[in-house]
């Protein structure tokens, strides 16, 4: 019998709490489906520049070479900084995967000063052709070398009010260079080479200065990766001075030339003088570049990827020559003092093989022998003769110097 | 016995008002979507600089020479902690200011070294560097963020004996890893 006291029937409770457990799931279900799934208005441009900021201090980019140092097999794509634009996959800046917050220097150079257009950072960088706005720039700590100012480089316009941002730390890694200095050096191999008076009289003097460059020093595994000469990815000046040291040394020429001896006659050519034959020699014609494959047989008589000769610090045409393309000397110009040479980097298949297993050597072929055309024997002045080792030991590498990168981006 | 009457406060009554007073206010407070990330995100941003620190002051310039961090900890210089990584890096006076969340000079540190008791194995620690302006300050802005790294000794630090005696004496005299915990926090 159906009473009227006012209860609630406990099947109508049960029923009761059953739709409103159901109400509240639907209930907190909503809010989510409101939320959206495009907010063109709410971009986290924070986490965007956090992800660029990691992709440029803790990748190497791509293609970035072979991931171990030293090593090259035929199918390595060229690293991306010494490559065209186009060949460009991702846009990093350190200098192996393994090496995080240590930066290249030649990949901050090609990212800051490079031809990149705009979108070419969108794509190549942020991954996104969404017309982001961006600011990245790096500053370091303090000078990279002494009396230079600060390195300051910057891509982008100027950021708006609102913006993401983050600031990284890093190390910046320079090239390695060496100075062989001739009037300072006790080492036998890098001073002249005396020579018989008599044997110098009648055998043509090889007056060959040899650079050595050899993987196996190295890529020495004992060398940690952020310091290590890496030839194959950097570029490296050799600079040779106090020429003049040489060519003035009579205690180290026996030639009667070097000691300008008087009552010696020198027969040939004597109806053509020249003032050379009976002063000390001031110069030496720099007449060739010769590179040897394996530190062996001489093989490839020039540089074939791009390389920067240039004599006492002269600017002009004959003074400075660039060599790109198996292209030789365009000049011999007389060296008086210094000869440096700037060069890039020995990815293959420019120049012959270099990596951690090979052996290679630069040859400079100087000739300041006096020719008489169709006349006599040649006689050196001088003899301009030895070797240089480039390895741990003799070439300066700068300290790694701490910077500061920044991203923001709108 | 069962009344008739007015009965409005009948157990099953209360219950159901009770259902519907508590379903009223998770209807209403799920309209509110909570998401605690938003709110770190700053944090995140000063955690990752002073892991960027860490990391380049446990690097060596060169590959003959020692990291700064290490030298510090070797030479137990509390001040040189504190010129090192907020003066020479964080508030590098050669770069430009840069707007940023957090400014470089309100940020302050603290930093424990940890590392193991010679006889109980217990992980024990002495503080090298404390900042005047206590974590606990009010004007302190958040919890802080915590940043550690593990650096390698040759052997016991012999300045710690005069900072925190009975730490020396803790810490075993041999090659050793320590964690070198910094706490940053903004003010």
């Amino acid at each position: 019998m159906r009473e009227d006291s006012a209860q609630l029937p406990v099947d109508f409770l049960v029923g009761f709490t059953i739709f409103i457990l159901c109400l509240i799931m639907v209930a907190n279900f909503v809010p989510s489906l409101l939320v959206g799934l495009q907010r063109t208005s709410g971009i986290d441009y924070d986490a965007v520049a956090y992800r660029t900021g990691v992709v440029l201090t803790e990748d190497p980019g791509w293609p970035a070479g072979n991931p171990v140092m030293g090593e090259f097999f035929p199918g390595d794509a060229r690293p991306w900084e010494q490559g065209a634009n186009e060949s460009v996959i991702r846009l990093g800046l350190t200098l192996t995967t393994d090496s995080p917050n240590i930066l290249s220097i030649n990949k901050i150079d090609k990212f800051f000063n490079g031809t990149f257009y705009g979108n070419d950072y969108r794509t190549k960088l942020l991954f996104s052709n969404y017309q982001y706005g961006y600011n990245i720039s790096l500053q370091s700590l303090w000078p990279l070398n002494p009396d230079e100012p600060i390195l300051n480089m910057s891509i982008g316009e100027p950021h708006p009010t609102g913006y993401g941002y983050i600031r990284r730390y890093v190390f910046i890694k320079q090239n390695s260079n060496a100075t062989v200095n001739l009037n300072t050096t006790t080492k036998k191999d890098v001073v002249p080479v005396q020579l018989a008076y008599t044997a110098m009289t009648e055998e043509e003097v090889d007056q060959e200065f040899r650079i050595r460059l050899d993987g196996r020093l190295l890529y020495n595994r004992s060398i940690a990766t952020p310091y290590k000469i890496d030839l194959l990815k950097e570029s490296f000046t050799i600079r040779i001075t106090n020429l003049s040291f040489v060519l003035n040394r009579s205690d180290l020429n026996p030639s009667p030339v070097a000691h300008n001896l008087t009552n010696w006659t020198y027969n040939e050519c004597a109806t053509e003088p020249h003032p050379e034959d009976r002063t000390f020699p001031v110069s030496a014609n720099l007449t060739k570049i010769i590179f040897y494959p394996d530190c062996k047989v001489p093989d490839i008589p020039f540089y074939a990827n791009r390389m920067v000769v240039t004599i006492d610090d002269r600017m002009d045409s004959v003074g400075r020559q660039v060599l790109e393309g198996a292209v030789p000397l365009s000049y011999n110009p007389p060296v008086y003092d210094t000869i440096q040479l700037d060069i890039d980097p020995l990815w293959p298949p420019g120049t012959p093989l270099f990596d951690s297993t090979q052996c290679l050597e630069i040859g400079l072929v100087f000739d300041d022998r006096d020719h008489c055309p169709g006349q006599g024997f040649p006689l050196p002045h001088t003899l301009i003769h030895g070797s240089f080792v480039y390895d741990y030991f003799n070439v300066t590498r700068p300290d790694l110097v701490p910077g500061m990168l920044e991203v923001s981006i709108w | 016995m069962v009344k008739d009457g007015a009965q409005l406060y009948t157990m099953e009554g209360i219950a159901a008002g009770l259902i519907m007073l508590l379903t009223t206010y998770l209807v209403l407070g799920s309209t509110s979507v909570y998401t605690p990330g938003d709110t770190h995100l700053t944090d995140m941003q000063l955690e990752q600089v002073g892991s960027d620190i860490l990391k380049i002051m446990d690097t060596p310039a060169n590959h003959t020479s020692k990291s700064s961090l290490r030298i510090l900890i070797d030479n137990t210089d509390t001040q040189g902690f504190n010129d090192s990584f907020s003066g020479t890096y964080f508030n590098s006076p050669n770069t430009r200011a840069a707007v940023t969340a957090f400014g470089s000079s309100r940020i302050r540190i603290k930093t424990t070294i940890w590392f193991r008791n010679q006889t109980s194995n217990a992980v024990e620690k002495y503080t090298l560097y404390s900042s005047p302006d206590d974590i606990a300050n009010p004007a302190a802005e958040g919890p802080g963020v915590r940043v550690t790294r593990l650096v390698h000794l040759d052997a016991r630090p012999p300045g710690l004996q005069a900072l925190d005696f009975e730490a020396w004496e803790s810490m075993r005299d041999k090659p050793q890893e320590v964690l070198v915990e910094v706490l940053m926090w903004q003010v």
